[in-house]
């Protein structure tokens, strides 16, 4: 039962990435998280193509119903992209907008897909199938704490990092293409007189690693801490009611119900981080702009505090 | 409430958290684990965003936009619609008031018209009536007066015829003539 949440001893083991193939030497060559990731790339594709036929515009024989997006999930997606678009990035973005929605639509969904993906037990699923507790079809691999689903693919630091290059590339691609190579390069000056220069440009150029990689430990620090609360809650449930004690049935109960509203949590969670380090992104693209060098300060100023 | 809530989660803290404290270490993955996922990110990520970018977002966009300009059309051509109905709606009503307005005069000049006409007609009635009454009144004394000749004539006629017989002879177109001529002197002095 130890290679369930419920029964675990050590909460955190079900949070954390499991290798499924490893070298000799040590080297995870594919593990559960990258799994979750192509799985999650393979739903962001299929929904995706299901959404875009809904909500295209539709054969004239139609006639008026051609304009209309028939299904409700369509219609979700659909309204959250038009928020995204039109409430979120086209007032930082202006006339650039069009052109970064399919980047900041993907990395949106992308990471919300793998963050919904991290609160399916697939690990448990897994376990179950694979385990003594279960089927028993591979319990070696159980045993060994390997697996090939299962975690949060976004509470390991290496993934939000990969994404977080890929956005730190983004940003200054766009603001390299926006200001050109002398205008990115003046950027770093911050518009502040030539004698502070010397602090000013070492610290704009910390400022653009360090912009991405704030956005890779956000994103991993929030996912593994609501996860590891999660699975600390289940195990206070599980341990509360087998204890046999006065105490354990309410610590048990409490927990129990805690941990049903902590995973409520999670779910809001699991939008917002997604949206937050998409917002970043555009804010910081916004940031390597031509309005952005004169009020550079302040836009840094007006910039959501960080969550 | 809340401090309720504290004491409780230290007390389950406090009874349940060596395990947790010593789970930190795990939390941090070492490279040799960390570089696969982390290149199989950018892969599925770039693939993704490279197949959504030519085949969903376009077609997501499309059906955005064209819906939005749909939308916007239609109300736009119906604010225009709206308006030519109020500019159709106000010529109408200033038609049919300058309709009104006219046929409020043309009853008036009718109704002057008549009253003008009735009394031409009125007037046109009594003069008529009256030469008529004139003309019957001159027609009825030149028949009277016809009739009375025509009787003094038929009466002198036999008076003469009875005279002719008493007095044995004949009497003269010249008697008859002056017995007439005094009759009828007699008569209009008798008359007056």
């Amino acid at each position: 039962m130890s290679s369930l949440t419920l029964g675990a001893a050590d909460p955190v083991a079900h949070v954390i990435n499991h290798p499924t193939f490893v070298t000799e030497s040590g080297w995870v060559i594919w593990s559960s998280a990258q799994t979750n990731l192509v799985l999650s790339g393979l739903i962001l594709l299929f929904v995706g193509f299901f959404v875009a036929k809904a909500v295209s515009t539709g054969d004239e024989s139609q006639g008026h119903l051609r304009w209309i997006t028939n299904n409700r999930f369509a219609h979700m997606i659909e309204v959250i992209c038009g928020y995204l678009r039109e409430n979120t990035v086209r007032p930082l973005l202006h006339e650039r907008t069009n052109k970064m929605m399919p980047f900041l639509w993907t990395v949106f969904f992308f990471i919300l897909i793998n963050n919904l993906l991290g609160l399916i037990p697939l690990l448990d699923l897994h376990n179950l199938l694979l385990g003594e507790a279960g089927l028993g079809l591979n319990p070696e691999m159980v045993a060994k704490h390997q697996a090939f689903i299962g975690g949060t693919a976004t509470q390991s630091i290496y993934v939000t990092a990969g994404l977080s290059m890929i956005a730190g590339l983004m940003i200054n691609y766009s603001g390299i293409k926006e200001l050109g190579i002398a205008g990115y390069i003046k950027h770093l000056t911050a518009g502040s007189p030539i004698f502070v220069w010397p602090i000013i440009i070492p610290i704009e150029i910390m400022g653009t690693f360090i912009k991405p990689i704030a956005l890779a430990i956000r994103l991993f620090a929030n996912m593994t801490a609501g996860h590891i609360l999660v699975a600390v809650q289940l195990g206070f449930a599980a341990d509360g009611f087998s204890s046999g004690t006065i105490i354990g049935i309410p610590v048990g109960v409490i927990s129990g119900v805690g941990v049903i509203a902590i995973y409520f949590l999670e779910i809001f969670v699991a939008f917002l981080q997604a949206f937050v380090f998409m917002f970043l992104t555009t804010v910081f693209i916004s940031l390597l702009a031509h309005h952005g060098e004169h009020d550079h300060d302040h836009a840094h100023e007006g910039a959501p505090a960080h969550a | 409430m809340k401090r309720f809530a504290f004491l409780l989660t230290l007390t389950t803290l406090a009874l349940f958290n060596a395990r947790v404290f010593a789970a930190d270490a795990s939390v941090i993955e070492s490279p040799k684990g960390g570089i696969a996922p982390m290149i199989t990110t950018i892969v599925v990520f770039v693939i993704v965003a490279g197949i959504s970018a030519v085949s969903i977002w376009p077609k997501i966009v499309g059906g955005l936009d064209e819906r939005n300009a749909k939308i916007t059309g239609e109300i736009a051509a119906a604010e225009d619609a709206r308006k030519q109905a109020k500019e159709a709606l106000n010529e109408y009503e200033k038609s049919l008031a300058d309709a009104r307005a006219e046929a409020q005069q043309m009853l008036e000049a009718t109704k002057a018209q008549q009253i003008e006409l009735a009394a031409q007609l009125k007037a046109t009635a009594e003069t008529e009536l009256t030469a008529m009454r004139e003309k019957a009144k001159a027609d009825i004394d030149a028949a009277k007066k016809q009739a009375l000749n025509e009787l003094y004539s038929e009466s002198i006629t036999l008076a003469t015829v009875m005279a002719g017989k008493i007095l044995q002879r004949e009497v003269t177109a010249g008697d008859q003539q002056r017995l007439m001529e005094d009759s009828l002197a007699e008569m209009k002095t008798a008359k007056s």
